[in-house]
């Protein structure tokens, strides 16, 4: 922060706070969105209250759209969701009911994110949807679990902003160790060029917070189904990607 | 000419003004060069003043500025030793357009118009050229300064337009969020889906915050609108606002009130801080613990300490932790949030320090001056 004068106070550049908060803001949204779902789900159905959820649900839709403006006004992807170009054909099709092959693929996801309650939502979402979970705190407490076992993980859930190391340089560590790593972005805010690199290095998919928790689900299905029947994602193969 | 004189003249002598002149005129012109010195902040001319002498900058240097936005005097530039100004006014005869103060202990010397014509005679194409190279050069670093300056400002207003648009587009469908938390909470009693709603209302009101801080750096420089106001308004300001969710949280509180008198803060933006800060120390202790607030008066300052018994912070992230959030991602702990408190504490000519031991607890101490310290007994 600037040197600053008794009385007044700058702040960060707005350069670099917008993003920041964009990514926060977005952050929080998905906090939102997801305990929503949950909610729902346990709910016992008592009469009247759909309407309170659907006012919650489309009140996240809004909120998400302002943010969403916000992101691009500061050079953010707009995208909502990004998979690699190889990976590409499977995604407008729906996931199929059961898994269809008979190859065995890992059922196991780690999801890094430094925010607790994020990590604690995405767990019981992901549970939910039948994964076994691991969760890391951090990028370092991710390489940790992938240096002793990376053949343990079908997918990582990567989050982009976390101290001291951030999704980016934990995904170049991670496929240091392994170079088939499957690895998913999620992040309230990315820069373009950022998202163009990453996909390039071989980052198997995007998708922009908030989401809700079927979004997510689907979103690992195709990529794991996609990857079962022989698709690949690797850098050395890829094309290039359209900002 | 005393030996003072052209001892003070040897310095003024490689003045870029002289390039290229011979020692002979420069000694002819010696004599004529009056020798100033000033002390820091000293004002050489104002704007509008009458132009009719040429400076040139032995040590120290000088701070050429104009009266901007808001009457602030801003800077154009500073003249470096072995650098001159205030040729303008001697080749056009306008009077001052902007405004010279000297920077640190400053040595000058003047030259007067007919001193100056005299130089003109003895090295015309010399003189013209060096006059010529220095008022392209700093030409160009005003321009450069100058277009930053716009841009910032552009860039400045643009964001704030649009964070005010989001500030309103936003504020709408969070407050309908929390009226449906609140609704349906109301229809629930089960520990599993209160836990769930009372996540919501956290981030609902890590939003609203957050909508707040962006329409603070839109603005840029914030002024603060300062009150007076007793530590019990301060406590029951935080009681309502985060100590009384503290039993949810099976955090225990404690005071350990020492000085309950007036301190002048921006209220809002104080109380923001300390709220902040609750926080983070609940965040500290997942497991319960004590949060303990401190107030003290020591050495003419109100100590304000925040205390909790949690995880306490890595010496890593401790050494860092004031850091603005850009590398570091989220507002919690380690992030913005921190920033922001300083920012605003040293805005209150007021000081914040962390302390903590890992295993055992935080400390966060903030120290703002006494209100009218003279009025008190």
């Amino acid at each position: 922060m600037s040197e600053q004068k008794n009385g007044s106070y700058v702040r960060p550049e707005p350069e670099e706070f917008v993003p920041a908060a964009a990514t926060e803001l977005n952050n929080l949204l998905q906090i939102v969105s997801s305990t929503v779902a949950m909610l729902e789900n346990i709910w016992d159905n008592t009469p009247g209250s759909e309407r309170y959820f659907d006012m919650l649900r489309k009140s996240v839709d809004r909120a998400a759209k302002v943010t969403a403006q916000l992101v691009k006004h500061v050079g953010g992807t707009d995208k909502k969701i990004l998979m690699h170009p190889a990976l590409q054909e499977r995604i407008e099709s729906p996931p199929p009911a059961a898994p269809s092959s008979t190859l065995h693929v890992s059922r196991c996801v780690m999801v890094v994110d430094d925010e607790p309650m994020a990590l604690v939502l995405l767990q019981q979402i992901l549970a939910q949807a039948g994964f076994a979970v691991v969760s890391a705190q951090s990028g370092f407490e991710a390489l940790d679990f992938f240096r002793k076992d990376s053949s343990r993980f079908a997918l990582v859930l990567l989050d982009l902003a976390m101290p001291l190391m951030d999704g980016e340089e934990t995904f170049n560590h991670l496929r240091a160790i392994d170079p088939n790593v499957v690895v998913l972005l999620n992040t309230g805010f990315i820069e373009n060029r950022r998202l163009d690199r990453m996909m390039a290095n071989g980052l198997a998919g995007f998708l922009r917070r908030p989401y809700r928790p079927e979004e997510v689900i689907t979103q690992i299905e195709s990529v794991l189904e996609n990857i079962k029947r022989g698709g690949t994602h690797k850098a050395s193969n890829s094309l290039k990607v359209s900002s | 000419m005393t030996a003072l004189v052209l001892q003070a003249f040897e310095g003024l002598a490689n003045n870029r003004i002289f390039e290229g002149i011979e020692t002979d005129l420069l000694e002819q012109i010696a004599p004529s060069v009056h020798v100033v010195q000033l002390a820091e902040g000293e004002v050489i001319f104002r704007e509008g003043d009458p132009g009719d002498l040429l400076y040139l900058v032995g040590e120290g240097s000088v701070r050429i500025s104009k009266s901007g936005r808001g009457g602030e005097q801003e800077t154009l530039g500073v003249i470096q030793p072995g650098n001159f100004f205030g040729e303008m006014a001697l080749l056009d005869g306008q009077p001052r357009s902007a405004m010279a103060t000297a920077v640190g202990n400053t040595l000058l010397g003047t030259v007067d118009e007919p001193t100056f014509q005299h130089i003109l005679e003895l090295a015309p194409s010399r003189l013209h050229m060096n006059f010529l190279r220095s008022v392209t050069e700093r030409l160009r670093s005003v321009n450069s300064h100058f277009i930053s300056e716009v841009m910032r400002s552009e860039r400045l207003s643009l964001v704030g337009s649009m964070a005010n648009s989001i500030i309103h587009d936003l504020k709408n469908p969070i407050c309908i969020i929390r009226s449906g938390c609140d609704l349906i909470g109301e229809r629930s009693n089960d520990p599993g889906q209160l836990q769930l709603l009372r996540m919501m209302d956290n981030a609902v009101d890590g939003m609203l915050a957050m909508t707040q801080e962006l329409l603070d750096c839109a603005r840029g420089h914030s002024e603060l609108k300062c009150e007076t106001v007793t530590i019990w308004h301060l406590l029951d300001e935080l009681n309502t606002r985060s100590l009384c969710l503290l039993p949810g949280k099976n955090v225990q509180f404690a005071k350990d009130i020492r000085y309950d008198g007036e301190i002048r803060v921006d209220f809002a933006r104080f109380v923001r801080v300390l709220c902040n800060l609750i926080k983070n120390a609940c965040e500290a202790m997942p497991q319960g613990g004590i949060l303990t607030i401190a107030t003290d008066l020591i050495d003419h300052e109100v100590v304000i300490r925040i205390s909790d018994t949690g995880i306490g912070i890595p010496p890593e992230i401790l050494q860092r932790v004031f850091e603005p959030f850009v590398t570091h991602g989220k507002s919690h702990g380690t992030g913005l949030g921190m920033a922001i408190a300083k920012s605003i504490v040293t805005a209150h000519q007021g000081k914040i320090s962390v302390s903590s031991v890992q295993g055992k607890g935080t400390t966060v101490e903030v120290l703002l001056p006494v209100p009218a310290f003279a009025a008190l007994p």
